[in-house]
């Protein structure tokens, strides 16, 4: 399991990023002698039972074409594949073609990708880049020399169009067409716009040097949608000296992901640095002035950023007969068909930890993915599930937010180490009787750590927070609230059990704040700032 | 093997120190990964490895001096 030593005739992979949009510069950094196409790979044979259409949901048993010419050169790879194709050539794909060369696969593998650039990571661009604290080739993930040492067949600004089921192809923009033995669709997400003049999004580097270009200081910004990336966006731009106005239609910005005492506590850091937060606002489109809201109302801006969330980039799949629902449906292996994976923010799959099918949009979900659908292709069979426990971190002023497990739908959230108010805390997330999540910001990482493990296990919500009784008990008075009443009569059955001697106190705060939801977040505490309320 | 360090980049997630816990460990205060052995034994290097792609900054080198 040694990685390819890198090739010195190689040619660097960022000698193809100056290719235009629509010229498929096929810059191969592979060209080492010793991989002359083999023949024997050239021209897959059409397994009758994949022939009628990649069928979603199949286990991958039968990679490709299992009576097709074996690879001789897929040394240390019992399957015969010769051709791997990524499509994607970002965080998953990358993470795919390393695991792939990391396992031992000496066949073919060709990444295509539709930016210009050679593969960069995003996070930054909300962050570093978007601050100017970083240059853009910072972001680029991997050297010059270790692009050489993967030996890939990279086609940069070559956009796949097609996926033909039955020969196993994909076609490109340009016409075209790369064989493959086995396929990784890692095509991630793109931002959904507004209606109206056209808007800045923060997705791609272009996006964020475009933005970065007009943020300078006194620049009236209306940045629309207090997600996470929103949030970063009008954290960097007030750092620039923006006029920053942050528009939300959810009355509490991310309460649908991390509940509504987190949430809450996220939005009071915004109007702390200035920023103009206005929630419970639908905005109807962009507009010259700036952005009107659904009431007619224009609110003027000189910058107007979109960030309300994305789209799979999934239209390249039509009529390949892959199941797509909110991404590509994939089974708990990543499989979306024999020999087809996918990975990253594209790739909806069952995670039979939590038990639910999800599609995560963070980066080391990513990579982990990316890896974990490269193993189970090169081994149909004995492949793995894949079982992570989705984490994702961000920055916002002076928080650093970092949160574990799978937030959404929770039942219930509390607060077991420190305080909300003082923005240093540890909040834990119940599904049914289980620990699913957890949040911190300002923690240790020792702290965290074990709440990680907790819920990689599928720990039951009582033994995770017994371990915590003695801060739990003052987070209860503190800072105890729920997200609705479901949350209250789930807790009302298992709050005896699950809190031991606690669970009078328990009980007795759930019922309190649960009937006044908008002032629990730090109601008995002596700071009133976490309840100031605007909708 | 030698792993380099690019300590500005990391993002504190502590995938390393999951993954390579004889290698890498982080700050308290802030998280930041700390490399403990810049130079790991041979029974080390596939998590090492495996560190190094999974962590989301990039912020892992690995060289073959
Ligand atoms: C501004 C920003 C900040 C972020 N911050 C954080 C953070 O703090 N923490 C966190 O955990 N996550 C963060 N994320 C999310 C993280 O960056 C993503 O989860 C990650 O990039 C997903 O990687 P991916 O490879 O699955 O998809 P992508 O990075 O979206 O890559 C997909 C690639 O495929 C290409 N492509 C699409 N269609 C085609 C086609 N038909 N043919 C060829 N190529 C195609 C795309 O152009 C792109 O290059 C952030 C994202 C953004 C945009
Ligand atoms: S995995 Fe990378 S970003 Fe995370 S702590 Fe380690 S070095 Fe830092």
């Amino acid at each position: 399991m040694t990685a390819p030593a890198p090739d010195p005739a190689a040619r660097p992979a960022t000698a193809s990023t100056s290719g235009s949009a629509d010229r498929s510069p096929a810059v191969s950094i592979s060209g080492s002698a010793d991989r002359s196409p083999a023949v024997s790979i050239a021209e897959p044979v059409v397994d009758p039972a994949t022939a009628s259409g990649l069928g979603a949901g199949v286990r991958a048993s039968a990679v490709g074409a299992p009576d097709a010419a074996p690879a001789g050169r897929a040394t240390g790879v019992e399957a015969p594949i010769g051709r791997v194709v990524i499509v994607g050539a970002s965080a998953a794909g990358l993470a795919a073609a390393e695991t792939l060369r990391r396992e031992g696969f000496a066949g073919t593998i060709t990444l295509l990708g539709d930016e210009a650039s050679a593969p960069y990571d995003r996070p930054p661009l909300s962050k570093q880049l978007l601050s100017s604290v970083w240059d853009a080739d910072r972001l680029l993930l991997r050297t010059t020399e270790q692009f050489a040492g993967l030996d890939l067949d990279l086609h940069l600004s070559t956009r796949a169009t097609g996926l033909d089921p039955v020969n196993r192809v994909v076609r490109t923009a340009t016409g075209r067409t790369f064989g493959f033995d086995a396929l990784m669709i890692t095509t991630g997400v793109r931002p959904r716009t507004l209606p109206g003049r056209p808007a800045h999004v923060l997705r791609t580097m272009e996006d964020a040097l475009r933005l970065r270009e007009r943020l300078t200081p006194g620049c009236r910004l209306v940045v629309v949608g207090a997600g996470f990336l929103g949030a970063e966006a009008a954290s960097v731009a007030r750092g620039l000296g923006c006029e920053v106005t942050l528009l939300e239609p959810a009355p509490v910005p991310l309460a649908h992901a991390v509940g509504l005492p987190v949430g809450r506590i996220l939005s009071e850091a915004h109007r702390d640095h200035g920023v103009t937060l206005r929630t419970g606002v639908s905005v109807a489109e962009a507009v010259a002035e700036g952005v009107a809201l659904s009431d007619g109302t224009v609110i003027e801006a000189d910058e107007v950023l979109v960030a309300i969330g994305s789209h799979p980039n999934t239209e390249w799949l039509a009529g390949s007969g892959l199941t797509v629902t909110d991404g590509v449906v994939c089974d708990e292996y990543c499989a979306a068909a024999p020999g087809v994976y996918a990975a990253g923010d594209v790739a909806r799959w069952h995670n039979p930890l939590f038990g639910v099918s999800m599609r995560i949009e963070h980066r080391t979900n990513a990579a982990e993915q990316g890896m974990a659908a490269a193993r189970n292709l090169l081994n149909p069979g004995e492949g793995k599930p894949f079982t992570p426990v989705p984490y994702f971190w961000s920055d916002q002023y002076d928080m650093k937010i970092h949160a574990y497990g799978y937030l959404r739908d929770h039942d219930q959230v509390e607060t077991v180490e420190g305080s909300l108010p003082d923005r240093r805390f540890l909040a834990a997330y119940r599904k049914n009787d289980r620990l699913v999540g957890a949040l911190a910001v300002g923690m240790p990482p020792k702290a965290i750590r074990p709440w990680r493990q907790h819920i990689a296990t599928a720990t039951a919500w009582s033994t995770a927070v017994g371990t915590t009784s003695t801060t739990w008990a003052t987070a209860v008075g503190a800072t105890t609230t729920t997200t609705g009443a479901t949350a209250v009569s789930a807790t009302s059955t298992t709050g005896a059990t699950a809190v031991g001697a606690t669970s009078t106190t328990v009980a007795t705060a759930v019922g309190a704040t649960s009937t006044t939801s908008g002032t629990a977040v730090g109601g008995p505490t002596p700071s009133g700032a976490a309840v100031k309320e605007k909708s | 093997m030698k792993v380099e360090f690019d300590e500005p980049k990391c993002v504190a997630a502590g995938q390393c120190a999951m993954v390579a816990p004889d290698v890498f460990d982080q700050r308290d205060d802030d998280g930041v990964a700390i490399l403990l052995d810049p130079t790991p034994p041979e029974d080390q290097h596939d998590s090492v490895r495996e560190a190094a792609a999974v962590c989301p900054a990039a912020a892992i080198r690995l060289t073959t001096p």
